[in-house]
């Protein structure tokens, strides 16, 4: 039975994971998605309702149906033919998704995570509600494009309120790469909301906080790191200053492990990167789960065995 | 049928969500517009470094990324402490880098 890697050609966790399976004997196929359809095809026939067939590369071959898991690992977008109109293309890439994506989701494998499950977990007001739902605290947050709403939501502030992206946090204009963080919103920021309406924006309380912590999630494996600031970018948001971090292992307490594994369960996510703040008080406020998130950054960090846990649970596999 | 693009709130392609391919940074020359069209939320980015991949190529043996000028070598045994420090975080928002691979689910490819 072989564990199917979906990761792009350089992905030097994928590589890590991939290496961890062989090492241990676990028959491996890793592809990337942009070599459909050239480099990649699918020979897939419904037989007693179940696809079975095959994946083909230049060089390699699964069956489907000894497909053990799949690691759904950021593939890239299909590498169509040269030449294709721009409908063609449309048309093709369409298909292709539907076709290969269709049959490859449903496999009754265990996943990480289900391209599904991911793809719904992305939307962070889905999260937060359910993390809410779970038994874990989470920030006064408010979606709107409305700026009286804005008004009301920092006048009821009594920590003050940050902006923060829903979304990916990077944008592509004017011949350049720019990258958000989480903002502090000031007065003059508040006396001055000119195109809050032309869109969502997301603000929350700001969280008094002592350090932030990143539970990696893993089957029924947790990971849980804390992560000190050392600057006064990196206490607002420490993604804008790694340079002046550091990291600690962690315990979380008791209802907080209870409570992620709830979201898992409800999310239906076996792999998953947790990012909480924890309070002068010990509290702990859940802001996010990354379905997608990284990990390999706190591993060499901290030596915890993420890539060994990770590869344990593909391994492993599982029918649904 | 509606197309995809056009549902607003669940496009299909989001279900299996497909990443920009490897390194990729689309150029855009398109400036931001004025303030009352611009996204209030877009004030306070900052212009970042555009990461690049180093020199490498796939070893479909090891089915690993390897050195560009030694096949037999795997990028991750040539520089291990630039893993994840430096530029390979792409997939989260967190991390050294803040993309997010489940956000670029194209309709369309972006081949030219």
């Amino acid at each position: 039975m072989t564990v199917l890697v979906l990761a792009q050609d350089f992905d030097r966790t994928a590589d890590h994971v991939v290496r961890e399976l062989t090492v241990g004997g676990v028959p491996v196929l890793r592809v990337d998605l942009s070599w459909f359809p050239q480099r990649l095809s699918i020979d897939a026939e419904l037989r007693e309702g179940r696809w079975t067939g095959r994946l083909c590369t230049p060089h390699r071959q699964v069956a489907l149906e000894d497909i053990r898991s799949i690691w759904h690992r950021s593939p890239a977008a299909f590498d169509l033919p040269v030449g294709m109109s721009t409908p063609e293309r449309v048309h093709a890439h369409r298909e292709g998704k539907i076709g290969l994506g269709g049959v490859l989701a449903s496999l009754p494998v265990l996943w990480a995570n289900h391209p599904g499950r991911s793809a719904d977990a992305v939307y962070k007001p889905l999260q937060l509600a359910v993390a809410a739902g779970c038994g874990l605290r989470v920030p006064r947050t408010l979606i709107s494009n409305s700026t009286a709403a804005a008004h009301r939501f920092a006048d009821q502030s009594a920590t003050g309120a940050v902006i923060k992206m829903l979304g990916a946090g990077t944008i592509h204009e004017d011949h350049s790469r720019k990258v958000s963080f989480t903002h502090r919103l000031t007065g003059g920021d508040l006396d001055d909301l000119a195109g809050f309406d032309v869109t969502c924006h997301q603000m929350q309380d700001w969280v008094p906080k002592s350090r932030e912590a990143r539970v990696v999630v893993i089957g029924e494996t947790l990971f849980t790191v804390g992560i000190h600031a050392g600057s006064a970018a990196s206490h607002v948001d420490w993604r804008s200053d790694h340079s002046a971090v550091h990291y600690e292992r962690l315990e979380p307490p008791g209802e907080v492990t209870a409570g992620i594994g709830r979201l898992m369960v409800r999310l239906g996510l076996v792999y998953g990167a947790l990012d909480f703040v924890i309070g002068p008080d010990g509290s702990w406020t859940f802001l996010e789960i990354n379905p997608g998130g990284q990990f390999g950054w706190l591993q060499l960090h901290t030596g915890l065995p993420m890539t060994a846990t990770l590869a344990g649970l593909l391994a492993a596999g599982a029918t649904t | 049928m509606t197309a995809f693009t056009d549902d607003p709130l669940a496009p299909p392609s989001s279900q299996f969500p497909l990443a920009r391919p490897g390194w990729t940074a689309p150029e855009e020359p398109e400036r931001p517009s004025g303030p009352s069209t611009r996204p209030f939320g877009l004030r306070f980015m900052r212009t970042a470094p555009t990461m690049r991949a180093p020199g490498f190529r796939y070893s479909h043996a090891l089915q690993m990324s390897v050195t560009a000028d030694r096949p037999d070598i795997p990028m991750i045994d040539r520089a291990p402490m630039m893993e994840w420090s430096t530029i390979t975080n792409n997939d989260g928002d967190e991390g050294p880098s803040e993309d997010f691979g489940n956000d670029y689910c194209p309709d369309q490819t972006i081949q030219p």
